[in-house]
């Protein structure tokens, strides 16, 4: 373990090359001195703030937040049960594993359209593309945990007539979870991508939204306050996810399961 | 009425033999030790019993109040020390259950780790965490397959005595694999000596000393020094073929 102090460093030391962008913007926006092109951090931040003061900022941040949030909630409802499923039986891991194969290859973005024809411009075709884009990390991460699962383990819990669902949460759900993790983190990150293309395509609110509406009106400012939240709460989302690490201790310390 | 009873159990892994021939029977109450070299069968032998394995042919009757304990722990990580005896029990819990389980943590010197994350335990407290699952349902026939393999001697010798005042109390048959002819002499009262792959059964030995077992007794030094001359004329035998 790593001492306080040296942590603490270390955190600070991942900010450097963040200052460092900041410099390149302030440096870069003082030599084009155009507004349009690249206007600079404090006209962004002005732009920012009285975004957020009309509310405007606001709804979209909440507006995008919510879609991700059911999106991926339904995402772990459906993908983290197939994905113990097809890990732990051979033969539903060989039924489907063509059909999702095939699923996963095509972009959400490139069902967006045909949501939109089927669904309509409600927030169903959005909340669908977020559940399609974080649905597939979460089941083949939540496959490879269950499928990894020490086979010593398993016979504990065949010793001790574990069977079907009892086996699953008491021995194969908790050896998946780290890997369950990953793979939400990396279908929280996927989601919420999705969803500000989805967006920029078809919505009038929302992170996304807003960056189309500032481009009609030429507000280079707005985008780029738009881009911000993007990252700034995309950063938040993955900080939610990896905080359930913590339920996780005994992967950290490396210890061995037998 | 054997607790448990294999006849002419015969098994294998991919073709090459493990156990040719086996004829064995359990009564209550009786420790019984299988004496042998590695890769012997042993401990396929204690899993065929645990039904883990059905074997290649054979008979196997076997006590449905069994429980066993393997070479290595085998805990749960994600469960404290406490939470992983309870799962021994394989049943939803009732009250008295946690105090039993904690008692039995305590007798095997684990007092005070009962929430401990049972991944910080070190290999002895894991090991005896593990003993007492498999101690927690009181089950009539327990197998225990090394269990106190790669502990020092203060510890083994500590938790064989605990081991031998739990089962005076609760007297179930006990199945024990061990490659220590001192284990053996301690804990079992007849000793089955096996050769190497394909496991037989080429000498069955009783122990006659008496309880509770004194290390440096007299009867206790015999059973030794007769155990030690069975392998010795194996090995013997083995040169001569």
């Amino acid at each position: 373990m790593p001492k306080r102090k040296t942590v603490f460093y270390r955190r600070l030391s991942g900010l450097m090359p963040l200052l460092l962008l900041l410099l390149c913007w302030i440096y870069f926006s003082c030599r084009v001195h155009n507004d349009l092109l690249l206007p600079g951090p404090s006209r962004v931040w002005r732009a920012g703030l009285a975004l957020w003061h009309d509310g405007r900022l606001w709804t979209d941040l909440f507006v995008s937040m919510g879609r991700v949030g059911l999106g991926f909630l339904m995402a772990v409802t459906v993908g983290l049960p197939l994905g113990l499923l097809a890990g732990r039986s051979p033969g539903f891991a060989a039924v489907s594993r063509d059909l999702l194969n095939f699923l996963r290859q095509i972009p959400p973005v490139a069902l967006i359209p045909l949501f939109i024809l089927w669904l309509g411009l409600g927030e169903a075709p959005k909340v669908l593309v977020i559940f399609y884009a974080s649905f597939f990390p979460i089941l083949l991460s939540s496959e490879s945990g269950a499928r990894q699962v020490d086979l010593h383990l398993i016979e504990v819990g065949r010793l001790y007539r574990l069977r079907g669902f009892a086996m699953l949460r008491t021995i194969v759900l908790p050896s998946a979870l780290p890997s369950v993790i990953t793979g939400m983190r990396l279908g929280l990150g996927y989601g919420w991508r999705s969803l500000v293309i989805a967006e920029m395509l078809a919505a009038s609110r929302g992170l996304g939204a807003l960056i189309v509406e500032a481009r009609g009106y030429g507000r280079t400012d707005q985008i780029l306050v738009g881009i911000l939240m993007i990252g700034l709460a995309g950063t938040l989302l993955d900080l939610g996810i990896k905080a359930l690490e913590r339920f996780t201790p005994w992967v950290e310390r490396g210890e061995k399961t037998s | 009425m054997s607790l448990l009873c294999l006849r002419d159990v015969t098994h294998g892994f991919d073709g090459l033999p493990v156990l040719a021939g086996i004829d064995l029977s359990l009564e209550g109450g009786e420790t019984v030790a299988l004496l042998g070299p590695s890769g012997c069968g042993k401990t396929t032998l204690l899993r065929l019993a645990a039904g883990l394995l059905s074997p290649d042919s054979g008979q196997i009757t076997c006590t449905p109040r069994i429980s066993m304990a393997f070479q290595e722990s085998r805990l749960l990580p994600w469960r404290d020390c406490l939470d992983n005896v309870l799962l021994g029990l394989a049943r939803r819990l009732v009250p008295g259950d946690r105090e039993y389980a904690r008692n039995l943590l305590a007798e095997l010197g684990l007092d005070g780790f009962e929430r401990y994350p049972s991944y910080a335990l070190s290999g002895g407290m894991a090991h005896r965490t593990s003993l007492a699952r498999a101690l927690v349902s009181r089950p009539e026939l327990i197998l225990l397959d090394e269990p106190l393999t790669g502990m020092d001697f203060f510890g083994r010798t500590d938790l064989q005595d605990r081991l031998v005042r739990l089962w005076h109390e609760e007297k179930p048959g006990v199945l024990l694999v061990t490659h220590d002819p001192d284990e053996a002499v301690f804990l079992a009262d007849r000793i089955l000596v096996f050769s190497s792959r394909p496991g037989r059964m080429i000498a069955q030995i009783r122990n006659d000393a008496g309880r509770p077992r004194v290390r440096t007794g007299k009867t206790f030094l015999a059973a030794r020094a007769a155990i030690l001359a069975v392998l010795a004329n194996t090995a013997a035998e083995r040169e001569r073929n």
